[in-house]
């Protein structure tokens, strides 16, 4: 854990649908926790995390207060683009101008991966030392609660993308920059989280390789996500499936049994085809998340595991 | 047959839609499964990154050309295509028919490619897209270049071969309905005066496309402007066939014989999405909606009360395994309780039409048979049997 926050950016991504929103919450909720202060931004204008402590939507590009410690960002696209012409470049004509031009507003649209840039650009100012007060002052640790797989490694790749088209000009130059600090496994790490699932664990060991390969950015752990607790010993499971008849209490035992031999399986699976030293954990399936019961204690509890088996 | 089965027995397209990790793709193989076992001549065009779908039907790799399904395959998991229709109209006696399952990927810059060589007006205007540096980057990168190959194979498949059904796994954006909008999209891209101005420097708005384009020179340099502009020119001139196509595309989106199916799993998050997109299916004027929920989990029947559940467990076993069982069965209920509600919300939103369903195997969904055992609880109702 202290490694991992010792960075200036976490990326969390991973498959479609296994938590990674939750995950990355949990984990910035255990950076604040232990005193930094924290910020966990949404990128392509998703605004799903407050939901997940059943606050309300953030306004776009407006850094809020989730709690103590913890602020939150959802940025789009057009908002990344017009802070970047406000504070990061001398556009020749003033901003405001700018956005309102169609042909600039098609321009922009057809530049091959400038939205991905800018989005990541915007994360990646967050993440600047001395930042001022007035654009929301320093934070210690920047995580990003990116998209699922595909769109995460465009998002990432984008940089470096943008750098090898366009030649010349400040965008470029940022790209450049930004494309460094990415591939600094000081400045900039990643999480994927997983399922203990058959598709969930394939996408992970691909995804994995492909962060660490072209992109260059370190995958410091694997979180297998919502995890049951060990299944039943083989004379207790054989007590059951001895049962002359059986309830719907007794069915739903044994069901709930072959899940987590099946999530055991596969989580021996991925141990097995992670190369020496990866660093894999697991969080247990939190029962009020999956319910949508008590959300606040029930992440507060997640994130508590989530520092603990962290290392 | 079921509901859904009756749904979708006269579809032409169907196309699945939802949130990422719904299970939109096992969904699409069942329905291209279940519709090549009534004879028909199916395209299952899919997303499959982790190959599961691929090694599950046979097929080596699945890539942009279409591969047949081996009929021996599809038997294994309990679906024949060799089908007796009811009474031919052609006289009397049952018609034999055998269906076809064929399934593909979308190879993004593969479909990129050969539409381009297809709508250029010469192999040498062709050659230049091809080569042009923002093209190369556009038809590789980004997720909006999915949406509009999964639309050009859809055109492709419909016009230019005798596939009877088609069904399309969409591809997971942060708008799973940007699918359905890009034609859209792309048609008022081209109708855009602005974007003809950068063809044609001689029109009057070409002075304020020069200060946008000013703009981007000095933040991108002039080797990528220049670029955009070599390709926007080229481009122009295969507007009137690119419209075409969009035109001819939306309204297939539209057309009555188009299914749409909406998948999604019971929990909060994905309920909300899912309730998002049926909503922006009817601002889109699309009727024709079936929603799916996947990973259902239900209330085992005889419902005990849990007093009288616990005393007879008690009496049958151990202490610790009958406060196992007890802490099992009062999950699944809960999970149950909510998988029940969130059916609820969803009819509400399809005008009280019950969403189908499939169960959540506790072993997960990976492998053919499984394939077949959801085709069968899609498909085939209590008691029947293919």
């Amino acid at each position: 854990m202290e490694r991992a926050t010792a960075k200036g950016l976490l990326v969390v991504t991973g498959k479609g649908g296994v938590g990674k929103s939750t995950v990355a919450l949990a984990l910035a909720m255990a950076g604040a926790r232990r005193g930094m202060r924290t910020m966990l931004a949404e990128v392509s204008a998703r605004n799903d995390i407050p939901t997940l402590l059943g606050a309300s939507e953030s306004e776009p590009m407006k850094e809020r207060q989730l709690m103590e410690g913890l602020q939150h960002i959802s940025i789009d696209r057009d908002g990344a683009l017009r802070e970047y012409l406000r504070y990061e470049v001398g556009a020749p004509v003033p901003a405001s101008a700018l956005m309102r031009s169609r042909a600039f507003s098609l321009f922009t649209a057809a530049s091959p991966g400038l939205s991905e840039l800018l989005m990541i650009g915007k994360v990646s100012e967050l993440t600047r030392r001395a930042r001022s007060a007035r654009r929301g002052g320093e934070y210690d640790l920047v995580v990003l609660d990116a998209p699922a797989t595909g769109n995460a490694v465009a998002l990432l790749s984008a940089p470096s993308t943008f750098a090898t088209i366009a030649k010349g000009g400040p965008i470029a130059r940022q790209a450049r920059a930004i494309t460094e600090i990415l591939k600094d496994e000081r400045q900039t790490g990643a999480l994927v989280v997983a399922d203990a699932e058959q598709m969930a664990v394939t996408e992970t060991l691909s995804l994995r390789a492909a962060l660490q390969g072209p992109l260059g950015v370190r995958v410091e752990a694997i979180v297998v996500n919502r995890m049951l607790p060990s299944p039943l010993a083989a004379d207790e499971l054989d007590g059951l499936e001895k049962c002359a008849v059986k309830g719907g209490a007794i069915r739903s035992a044994l069901w709930l049994d072959a899940r987590a031999r099946m999530q055991h399986r596969q989580l021996a699976r991925l141990r097995r085809r992670l190369p020496q030293g990866a660093s894999c954990c697991t969080l247990p399936l939190e029962a009020s998340l999956e319910l949508g019961q008590e959300r606040e204690r029930g992440m507060e509890r997640l994130s508590q595991a989530l520092e603990r088996r962290l290392r | 047959m079921s509901s859904l089965a009756s749904v979708l027995s006269k579809a032409r397209v169907v196309v699945c839609i939802g949130g990422g990790g719904a299970g939109k793709t096992t969904i699409a193989a069942a329905v291209a499964m279940w519709l090549a076992s009534r004879g028909e001549k199916v395209a299952l065009i899919t997303i499959d990154p982790a190959k599961r779908l691929a090694e599950a039907l046979g097929i080596e790799q699945l890539s942009g050309q279409p591969h047949e399904v081996s009929p021996q395959v599809l038997a294994a998991a309990g679906v024949t295509v060799l089908r007796e229709h009811g009474m031919g109209t052609q006289g009397a006696g049952a018609e034999q028919s055998e269906g076809q399952l064929w399934a593909m990927t979308l190879d993004v810059k593969g479909t990129f490619d050969e539409v381009i060589e297809r709508l250029a007006p010469s192999e040498q205007t062709s050659a230049q897209i091809l080569s042009n540096p923002v093209y190369a980057a556009l038809s590789s990168a980004i997720a909006g270049s999915q949406e509009y190959t999964a639309i050009a194979k859809l055109y492709e498949l419909q016009h230019m071969s005798s596939y009877e059904a088609i069904v399309l796994d969409t591809p997971p954006s942060r708008d799973a309905l940007s699918f359905l909008e890009a034609p859209g999209r792309l048609r008022r891209l081209l109708e855009d005066p602005t974007f003809a101005s950068l063809a044609s420097p001689s029109h009057h708005l070409a002075r304020i496309a020069r200060v946008a384009a000013n703009a981007m020179r000095s933040l991108t340099g002039s080797a990528m402007l220049s670029d955009l502009i070599a390709f926007s020119e080229l481009v122009i001139r295969m507007a009137d066939s690119f419209q075409e196509r969009a035109e001819a595309v939306e309204s297939l989106l539209h057309d009555r014989s188009t299914k749409f199916l909406l998948v999604s799993r019971p929990d909060e998050r994905s309920i909300r999405e899912a309730l998002y997109l049926a909503s922006k299916l009817k601002d889109a004027g699309i009727h024709s909606c079936t929603a799916v929920m996947n990973r259902v989990h239900t209330l085992d029947p005889p419902y005990e009360r849990a007093d009288e559940m616990t005393a007879q467990l008690l009496a049958s076993m151990r202490p610790e395994l009958a406060a196992k069982v007890a802490a099992a069965h009062a999950s699944i209920q809960l999970l149950a309780r909510r998988d029940a509600d969130s059916m609820r919300r969803l009819e509400e939103a399809f005008a009280g039409k019950r969403p189908a369903c499939l169960r959540d195997e506790a072993e997960g969904l990976d492998d053919l048979q499984a394939l077949g055992a959801a085709c069968a609880q899609l498909f085939w109702s209590e008691g029947e049997t293919p």
